[in-house]
């Protein structure tokens, strides 16, 4: 099961030993933060997912030269939807402790796809007594685009289907990032009985916070309730998002659809895989070019830790 | 229902169907031509745009809303036990459980959908054998002896035992349980590429063929109700538009089959009926295996002539709202919050004297020719106000409005009671809405016995109506795979009628549609049928097939909802051809739309 959500420090990913290390490649020039803040010496493997789309990206030819330089030997291309490779990896896995997994991911520029893979699979491994998992996420310095996001795909992040029961009333929690239009036109769709929001305060940023909630108003202003939490802090959001949706659960279907900055996706997914009754959507979108985001130089590290046997329960 | 109910909630607040509960929906249900044509033995795939009704339909449908509905053919249909409907939603939540799995294969996508809408159909054919069991069986201890024969034996046939339990609530457990062991199993055979040892696949009852299990279901209670022979099962598919071209065609082939007394009202957006295509060599034919129903602009039973009717029916939501959302909307009305409108409110001939203001107006803006034709129809006082008069009147007042606003000056004429219904063009969640925002910034007057309204100020009516105009179209950006592209095209197209409106002499006529044809290229006509979904626009269909869907030819109305930001008038006018309409603004402005391919193409994925 899923034992414990705490938060850490970059420090202590820097001093642990891990089975294994997950990095991802894109556009993005934070892709490299995490790990050139690392020793190349804390694992016993590393895995490089590097994104199929946009492979010819300059930005991404110099993340690559990276990672191959100083991290892994060959890069696993895959589509940003394809958890396929992420699982092949995990199946490989033996632990230098017995019984006990350590794996360090680099979510910064990952996949949701990707990264709720290895959550799931930490999920039903029940051959380990112990998994955990610490998730690194280097802060973006996101840059304004010139255009709103257009949505491609509203899905249900795999193994966050929930239990959608027609006769209950639905509840949607918004988390909320820089895409306005996007989340009224996921609002439009989804049509729920009740929704709240939520987003980074403090975030990276004061000017962030304040875009968020510029960016959001029509819909902060509907909403049902909003919250800020921290960006710094998954295990506080966690746990005030668990107390949002704490008065609906066993009366509605709670809904997450997560749009803001990855820490705050990843307090959705563990919701998610942590209730039953509540689900997470995955809102895919396209742009007319790359957004540039690059690392303020902050980190949020989440340790994420499974015990037990009969852990998907 | 009692009329004298009212709900603790203000249901002005709620424009969706889907969350209204059931005896909110039947309070204000408005019953429409459409609604008595679905209740009947034939299979029916009903069109409407975003918020125009579908939901609510379906919803009446079902047995457990229909029982309930005031409404003297419903009474009879439950009375003789004639139809017993069934809705099934499959709304974007479920529906984001089907395609999450891009690894299944076509055949696997296929069984999985089945098994999804068998147990689907399993959960809401409970719900309806409920509202059946009270129906139809007054007695309390027989109806709860009925109903746990009933439901172990439905239980046995779907799970192969009987520990389903012997309550209608025990087996919808089992069956919300099955469905979240079935996500649970396919998500961790995924992760460990395998099923635990001994372990079997959940509710193989459910992988049976399509229907199988309801059918199953429907026969037993059948029996057990006693229900006639010549009983018909509706089953209400609601909001088929979130589902795949895969998804609809498994459906048609059970349109195709004629089943014997099983038939499907389906719900879906205009042209988000994907396919004709059965499983089998055979497609459906419409009118034969199924018809359409189109319901955008679907008159109110017992309307009278065309343009009272949806004036009425917009009254009729307004009026059936106010009466149970709360004390201080008794004896509200829209003509006592709004007032009249300037532009569209019929006029007097006296409005038009040799000295009037109207008149002064037409020789300012009126063309030579329309200023020409005024002069000799002047003679004739009817003609003059059937050619001249109640058509120009609208558009000059509205030319005149804004070419005279100036500074901080705030337009007024979008206002009053026949405005703000226009806008909402009978789409009734788009209704609901504006309503809505007027209250939110109507102002009471208390005093003993009575809370009356006061009658909100032209300029802020006007400033409510744009602001909603406005954002109406500014959401289309965001909309699903072209919405960049839409939100050009119905931008260039309300920037001509607003040229064309307030930058050249006017005349009888004003641009309020466009006119395609064979010639049209790809992308506009995909973006032209986009807007049909959206309600945006609007086809004008032939009258002799009303519920056909034109194709790459046809006549469209530009929503009225979007003509207090385009400054244009809500009035039916004449049309343009698009070509034309897109042509004078290519090279003007926004590149994205030239060439007729779009410039956006770069997938940011899941990075940011």
């Amino acid at each position: 099961m899923l034992y414990r959500v705490k938060d850490s420090r970059i420090e202590d990913v820097s001093a642990g030993i891990y089975d294994c290390v997950f990095f991802a490649s894109g556009y993005e020039e934070r892709c490299t933060h995490v790990a050139k803040r690392l020793p190349p010496n804390i694992t016993r493997k590393s895995v490089l997912l590097g994104f199929k789309e946009a492979a010819r990206h300059p930005q991404r030819c110099e993340n690559d030269r990276y990672f191959l330089s100083n991290w892994v030997e060959n890069e696993v291309t895959l589509s940003s939807e394809d958890d396929g490779p992420v699982f092949g990896h995990l199946r490989d896995l033996q632990p230098a402790n017995e019984g006990h997994l350590q794996i360090m991911v680099d979510y910064s520029s990952m996949s949701r796809v990707w990264y709720a893979a290895i959550l799931n699979w930490a999920r039903f491994a029940t051959q380990f007594e112990r998994i955990d998992i610490d998730l690194v996420y280097a802060t973006g310095d996101h840059r304004e685009p010139e255009r709103p996001m257009v949505i491609t795909q509203m899905v249900s992040i795999p193994g966050c289907e929930g239990s959608p029961e027609a006769s209950l009333k639905s509840v949607a929690v918004f988390g909320l990032g820089f895409e306005g239009q996007a989340a009224l036109c996921v609002l439009d769709r989804l049509e729920p009985d009740e929704f709240y929001t939520y987003l980074a305060g403090p975030g990276s940023s004061e000017r962030h916070r304040a875009r968020a909630k510029t960016e959001n108003a029509e819909l902060i202003r509907h909403a049902n309730g909003t919250f800020e939490l921290p960006l710094a802090s998954v295990e506080r959001t966690y746990s005030d998002l668990s107390e949002v949706i704490a008065r609906h659960r066993s009366k509605a279907n709670i809904v997450f659809i997560p749009m803001g900055p990855k820490p705050h996706v990843l307090a959705a997914i563990l919701l998610a895989i942590r209730f039953r009754e509540v689900s997470c959507l995955r809102v895919s979108g396209k742009r007319d070019r790359p957004a540039r985001v690059g690392a303020t130089g902050e980190t949020v590290v989440t340790r994420v830790e499974f015990r037990g046997r009969d852990r998907e329960d | 229902m009692a009329t004298g109910k009212r709900f603790p909630r203000d249901l002005f607040e709620i424009e969706n169907a889907r969350n209204l509960t059931r005896d909110e929906l039947v309070a204000t249900f408005v019953p429409t031509k459409a609604f008595r044509r679905l209740l009947s033995a034939k299979n029916h795939v009903v069109l409407g745009s975003r918020g125009s009704g579908k939901t609510a339909l379906a919803k009446a449908l079902s047995h457990d809303h229909l029982s309930r509905l005031d409404d003297q053919m419903s009474r009879e249909v439950i009375r003789s036990r004639s139809f017993i409907g069934i809705y099934v939603p499959t709304k974007l939540e479920w529906v984001g459980g089907l395609r999450n799995k891009p690894w299944q294969s076509e055949a696997e996508k296929e069984l999985f959908f089945q098994w999804r809408l068998n147990v689907a159909t399993c959960m809401a054919f409970l719900t309806t054998l409920r509202s059946c069991l009270e129906a139809y069986m007054p007695n309390k201890a027989q109806r709860a002896k009925v109903e746990a024969e009933l439901v172990s034996e439905v239980g046995i046939s779907w799970a192969g035992h009987s520990s389903t339990g012997n309550t209608i609530g025990a087996l919808q457990t089992f069956l919300e349980d099955i469905e979240y062991e079935k996500q649970q199993q396919l998500a961790r055979t995924r992760a460990l590429g395998h099923l635990r040892d001994g372990e079997e696949p959940v509710g193989i009852g459910f992988g049976a063929d399509l229907f199988v299990p309801l059918r199953r279901g429907m026969k037993l209670a059948a029996r057990a109700l006693c229900l006639p022979l010549d009983c018909t099962w509706l089953l209400c598919l609601d909001e088929a538009e979130f589902l795949d071209e895969m998804h609809h065609r498994i459906l048609n082939s059970h349109l195709r089959t004629h089943s014997d007394n099983l038939f499907f009202k389906i719900t879906t957006m205009p042209y988000c009926h994907y396919t004709l295509a059965t499983n089998t060599k055979v497609s459906l034919n419409v009118g034969q295996d199924f018809e359409y129903v189109y319901i955008d602009q679907d008159p109110v039973v017992h309307a009278g002539h065309e343009g009272v009717e949806g004036h009425q029916f917009a009254g009729a939501i307004f009026n059936k709202r106010a009466l149970v959302s709360g004390r201080k909307y008794r004896d509200l009305s829209l003509r006592e919050m709004l007032g009249g409108s300037v532009l569209l409110d019929s006029k007097r001939a006296e409005d038009w004297g040799p000295r009037s203001e109207n008149l002064s107006l037409l020789r300012r803006y009126a063309s030579r020719e329309t200023i020409e034709r005024a002069e000799k129809l002047s003679v004739n006082q009817k003609e003059f106000m059937d050619q001249i008069g109640r058509k120009m009147h609208g558009a000059l007042r509205l030319r005149h409005a804004v070419a005279t606003q100036t500074g901080r000056k705030e337009l007024t004429v979008y206002s009053g009671d026949t405005m703000a219904i226009r806008c909402g063009d009978a789409n009734p969640r788009r209704l609901i809405r504006i309503f809505n925002s007027f209250l939110l910034a109507a102002k009471w007057q208390h005093s003993p016995g009575r809370t009356a309204v006061v009658r909100l100020r032209p300029n802020v009516q006007t400033r409510i109506l744009t602001g909603f105009s406005t954002s109406t179209l500014s959401r289309v950006q965001s909309e699903e795979v072209n919405g960049p592209e839409l939100y050009e095209f119905l931008k260039r197209i309300g920037d001509y009628m607003h040229d064309s409106l307030h930058n050249e002499p006017l005349t009888t006529d004003q641009i309020s549609s466009v006119r395609v044809d064979r010639t049209v290229d790809d992308l506009s006509w995909m973006l032209t049928k986009m807007a049909v979904g959206l309600g945006l626009l609007f086809p004008n269909t032939n009258a002799n097939y009303p519920d056909e869907m034109p194709e790459r030819e046809g006549t469209f109305r530009f929503a009225y909802v979007l003509a207090p930001h385009f400054r244009i008038l809500p009035r039916k006018g004449k049309a343009r051809k698009l070509e034309t309409i897109l042509r004078r603004h290519r090279g003007k402005v926004a590149p994205a739309f030239q060439g007729e391919q779009m410039a956006l193409a770069f997938l940011s994925g899941d990075e940011d």
